[in-house]
Formats: C-alpha cells, sequence, structure tokens
C-alpha cells in the first residue's frame, strides 16, 4: 500500500474522519469498548466503532473462522482457520490503524470476564447462545457494575428488521433486538438483519459514548 | 404487595417472598436463559432463592434468545 500507511494520527483524524465532528471524535477516540464475541454482532460492532475512530478495543473470542461464519460474519476466505479475534484486529487495522486492540483468544466465562474487560466503560455483548448470553449479562454486571452492558437478543430470521429495538432496564443495561426471534427455532440467521441489530449495538454506544443518549 | 415487572405495575400476594417465586409464578422456567434485575442492580442467578421481592421493587427480566 502507500501513503494510505502513513496517516499520522492527525491526518486521520483530518482527513479520514473529516466527516465527523471533531468534538465528537475526540470523545470517541479516549473510550475503550469491550467486544465479547468476535461474530456476526461482534465484528459489525467493532468495525462500526473502529471506523469511527474508537480509541481502544477489547475483543475476546476463543473461536477461529468457519466457512458457514462468512454469511454474515465480516471475515473474507483467505481466514478460515484464523482466530477471529485476530482477523477482525487485522481486518480492522486495514483502515483505522490508529486503534489500541486488545485480543483476548480465550473463551469468556464469570470468572474472567471482569479482568478481560476492567478497562472498558462499556461492554458489548455479542455472543451466540442464549445461555452464555445471559450467563455473561449478569456476570459482567456483577462484577463490573460501573461498566454499562449493551446485550443483543433476538435477531434471527427474516421478519422485518423494524422489530428490532432496544430495551434499557437501567443506566448500567441495554438490550437490541426483537427480544424474540430466536436462531434455535431453525428460522436462521442473516447478515441483515444481525447487522441491525449489531449497528443499533454500535449505534447505542457512540452515543453513550458522544454524551447524547436520551 | 405491588411490585413492577418489565414496566408493568400490578398486584402480587404476598406469598411471593423472593425473586425464585417470582420467575416461579410467571412460568419461567428456563432460569439459566435469564438476567434479572431489582431496583436496577443485577440479580445474579445463584441468589435468585434468597433475594427477597418487596412492596414497590422495580424487577426488570430479560428472556435472552440465541443468535448472534
Amino acid at each position: 500500500m502507500t501513503t494510505n500507511d502513513k496517516l499520522s494520527r492527525d491526518a486521520y483524524i483530518s482527513r479520514v474522519l473529516a466527516r465527523q465532528p471533531v468534538k465528537d471524535t475526540e470523545k470517541l477516540m479516549t473510550a475503550s469498548v469491550g467486544i465479547a464475541g468476535a461474530g456476526g454482532l461482534g465484528t459489525v460492532v467493532a468495525e462500526n466503532l473502529a471506523r469511527a475512530g474508537i480509541g481502544q478495543l477489547v475483543i475476546a473470542d476463543f473461536d477461529t473462522v468457519e466457512l458457514s461464519n462468512l454469511n454474515r460474519q465480516r471475515f473474507t476466505l483467505d481466514q478460515i482457520g484464523m482466530q477471529k479475534v485476530c482477523a477482525l484486529a487485522d481486518n480492522i487495522k486495514k483502515f483505522n490503524p490508529h486503534v489500541v486492540i486488545e485480543t483476548v483468544p480465550e473463551k469468556i466465562t464469570p470468572a474472567n470476564c471482569a479482568v478481560i474487560f476492567s478497562q472498558c466503560t462499556v461492554i458489548a455483548e455479542c455472543l451466540d447462545k442464549a445461555a452464555e448470553k445471559a450467563m455473561l449479562v449478569s456476570a459482567l454486571r456483577d462484577r463490573l457494575p460501573d461498566a454499562v452492558v449493551v446485550a443483543a437478543s433476538g435477531m434471527a430470521g427474516t421478519r422485518d428488521g423494524t422489530m428490532i429495538g432496544r430495551r434499557k432496564l437501567s443506566d448500567h443495561l441495554y438490550v437490541v433486538g426483537d427480544m424474540n426471534s430466536d436462531a434455535d427455532s431453525g428460522m436462521g440467521l442473516f447478515a441483515t438483519r444481525v447487522g441491525i441489530a449489531a449497528s443499533m449495538q454500535s449505534h447505542l454506544i457512540l452515543q453513550m459514548l458522544i454524551g447524547v443518549l436520551e | 404487595m405491588i411490585l413492577k415487572v418489565n414496566g408493568k405495575t400490578g398486584k402480587f400476594k404476598n406469598n411471593i417472598k423472593t425473586v425464585a417465586d417470582l420467575l416461579s409464578l410467571l412460568k419461567i422456567k428456563n432460569t439459566e436463559k435469564i438476567a434479572v434485575e431489582v431496583n436496577r442492580e443485577i440479580i445474579i442467578p445463584s441468589r435468585f432463592r434468597q433475594t427477597p421481592v418487596q412492596d414497590k421493587d422495580n424487577i426488570e427480566i430479560v428472556s435472552f434468545v440465541g443468535g448472534g
């Protein structure tokens, strides 16, 4: 590649992030966000926040990239077999080399989640299985009570995208999704609808960090 | 006893003494797939049986479904 690789941080802000108000970008650049799971939700949440100039991402996932991921997860054929966290970090660095990315290639558990995400003010729950989502949300809220958890539930299938909304349980817990459409019921998962949920998660986080969340 | 559950206020019998009692009344069986907050504080599943619910408590229950 050429000059793009050499864009300094200041040049990145003024040229790449030219369409964002600088005062908003400055807030995003000092923030650290946790991405719990680098799948259909996590790859999109991480990429959206990195495009907006987030300062730091802590991305945790134990898994490797498989062919059946590519219908919705932002990986490429040449990344099959790679650790997801490494593949995602590589992809992000190609458009924003200034994000500090901490990759954690481990299974997230109640015991390790507080250590993994200790420096994050917001954590996006981007896991796949319902029981694991519930476990992680409870554990994070219990062990990192000052962090905000933005979870997702209900984005499977082909029903209307506008059904995907956001539920606020408290100042520290939000859930995005239609709360109902279950991947385990055989309706499948598509990039479009999972992407709507992920974009809503990342937009909510962006609003929170900029300070415009109502 | 008056409880607010998922934003809706309702009357509950006084034999509902704990979070576990309330979940049982609401016929929520898959307790491993839910997250519960009482007055904006998370209640982890191992504490469902010992966490009291009291008049005017605000209880939020999320039932998670798969996909991501």
